[in-house]
């Protein structure tokens, strides 16, 4: 979910803003690194912005009965690492709000640190420490994909509880609600998303996806 | 929608017009209603609205069925966050979730803001193409890197999307998509077999620009119209008479 154009008071959109700047901009420098040394990257980093575009606005189904969208939080970080999704996950989210008034340019700050900074770090470390710990491959994307999923609504949560407080019990009551609504809605979705997301990723390694130069070039080997 | 929302980019009447005459109209807008004090809101958002929509629908002739599309999915949202406001945990004594006092004065301010500065989001989005927004934001001082690396990515979206319906009617002629696991396996099965696909168009792309001797930046074509200094003279004095009128109307309380 994102938070919609203007929802946000103004100080909470800069701040928002602000606080995704400098994984922004260390994300735009480590692209910017790649293109430099290797400009025939700049194709495989557009397919895989379009592919993010795509998968985000494909319809999963949730065991509730309803449908929702992945983030694609947790597959774009196991396949690119997450300071080339921030970039990524901003452009798409910029694209999301010109293509289709799905999120908005207010909130734009807020969205990206929910959902292009928080969620892939939480993949990120999710994905690493399930690693470290000798979990299979199956069971830390299943993992990673949940908890970034999870994750970028708990974010999103917390910032409506910051900007919303709750007049009898504060920002933690206002989170405390929040949270209650989206919980029930999706954790589904987020056990759908992993699944899905172990899908694909089972079949990209059936496939040898992971040993594509390019995408070495981009992940750095998250897998 | 995507699709609906880039062919009214494209075929709207201010669709030859520069984007900054474009920009100054629904970000300026969008401006007005963000910086809005409390007591100024309602007018101001309620006046920036009316500008918005007369400009888009009136103007620009955005289809009205369009557009009324776009407005009804957020304003869904909108009101499952307003009952969300609308109602007031207390922890004090137990657990008690009540109607929260003075629950109108917490939930009109997000509304106004997000119906109005919806209208200029919708106005922008459906005026102005993607690519005249990512050429404009090159001119202004964004990088170069970034703006060619979305100009490409807005490209690809379009084959990437093309792609993926033709996949997903493949597999509903297949018998897929059947109950719940068959979905997630169907989606499975689109993104996995999407993903090596791109890959491979990411190669030839590159081969193509090799073979054309990329030198690291890539050129497209724009459109040529030059910006009008009397039509952004005229939006920004409707939107200044706008912003005067919410601040001398009378306060919200």
């Amino acid at each position: 979910m994102h938070i919609m154009e203007g929802f946000l008071p103004v100080q909470h959109s800069i701040g928002w803003g602000l606080a995704s700047a400098p994984f922004l901009v260390h994300g735009a420098n480590r692209i910017r690194k790649i293109l430099r040394e290797q400009p025939e990257a700049r194709p495989m980093l557009a397919v895989s912005g379009a592919f993010l575009f795509v998968l985000s606005a494909l319809k999963l189904p949730s065991v509730t009965g309803s449908c929702s969208h992945p983030t694609g939080a947790g597959l774009g970080t196991v396949l690119f690492g997450p300071s080339v999704v921030a970039v990524l996950s901003a452009i798409v989210l910029l694209f999301q709000s010109l293509l289709l008034a799905h999120g908005g340019l207010t909130t734009l700050g807020a969205n990206i640190f929910s959902m292009g900074i928080a969620g892939p770090l939480i993949a990120y470390a999710v994905f690493k420490g399930a690693k470290a710990l000798g979990a299979g491959i199956g069971i830390g994307v299943f993992l990673a994909a949940f908890f970034a999923d999870l994750g970028t609504y708990v974010v999103t949560s917390l910032q409506l509880a910051l900007a919303f407080p709750d007049p009898a019990s504060g920002i933690a009551g206002a989170a405390t609600k929040f949270l209650g609504v989206f919980a029930i809605t999706q954790v589904p979705l987020a056990i759908t998303e992993a699944l899905l997301t172990v899908v694909v990723v089972n079949l990209l390694l059936q496939r040898g996806v992971n040993k594509d130069a390019s995408l070495q070039t981009l992940s750095r080997s998250a897998l | 929608m995507i699709r609906a929302i880039d062919i009214a980019a494209r075929g709207n009447r201010w669709a030859g017009r520069h984007p900054a005459e474009k920009m100054v109209l629904y970000l300026g807008g969008l401006a007005i209603v963000m910086a809005a004090p409390r007591a100024h809101l309602p007018a101001a958002g309620i006046g920036v609205g009316i500008v918005a929509v007369i400009a888009s629908l009136c103007l620009a002739r955005v289809p009205t069925r369009l557009y009324l599309g776009l407005v009804a999915v957020p304003t869904g949202f909108l009101l499952t966050s307003v009952a969300t406001l609308a109602v007031s945990l207390d922890w004090s004594d137990g657990w008690r979730l009540a109607l929260a006092p003075d629950a109108w004065a917490t939930i009109w301010p997000p509304c106004v803001r997000v119906l109005a500065t919806l209208a200029c989001l919708i106005g922008l989005a459906t005026t102005t193409p993607v690519s005249d927004l990512l050429a404009f934001l090159g001119r202004v001082g964004v990088p170069a890197f970034l703006t060619d690396l979305a100009l490409m990515i807005y490209r690809q979206i379009w084959v990437t999307a093309e792609i993926v319906e033709r996949s997903i009617a493949a597999q509903r002629a297949r018998l897929g998509f059947g109950g719940y696991r068959g979905t997630l396996r169907s989606l499975g099965i689109v993104a996995a077999t999407l993903f090596p696909r791109l890959l491979a168009r990411s190669h030839r792309l590159e081969l193509g620009l090799a073979a054309r001797n990329f030198g690291g930046r890539l050129a497209f074509l724009e459109s040529g119209a030059a910006a009008s200094p009397a039509r952004i003279a005229v939006t920004g004095l409707v939107l200044a008479a706008t912003a005067l009128a919410a601040a001398l109307l009378p306060v919200a309380p």
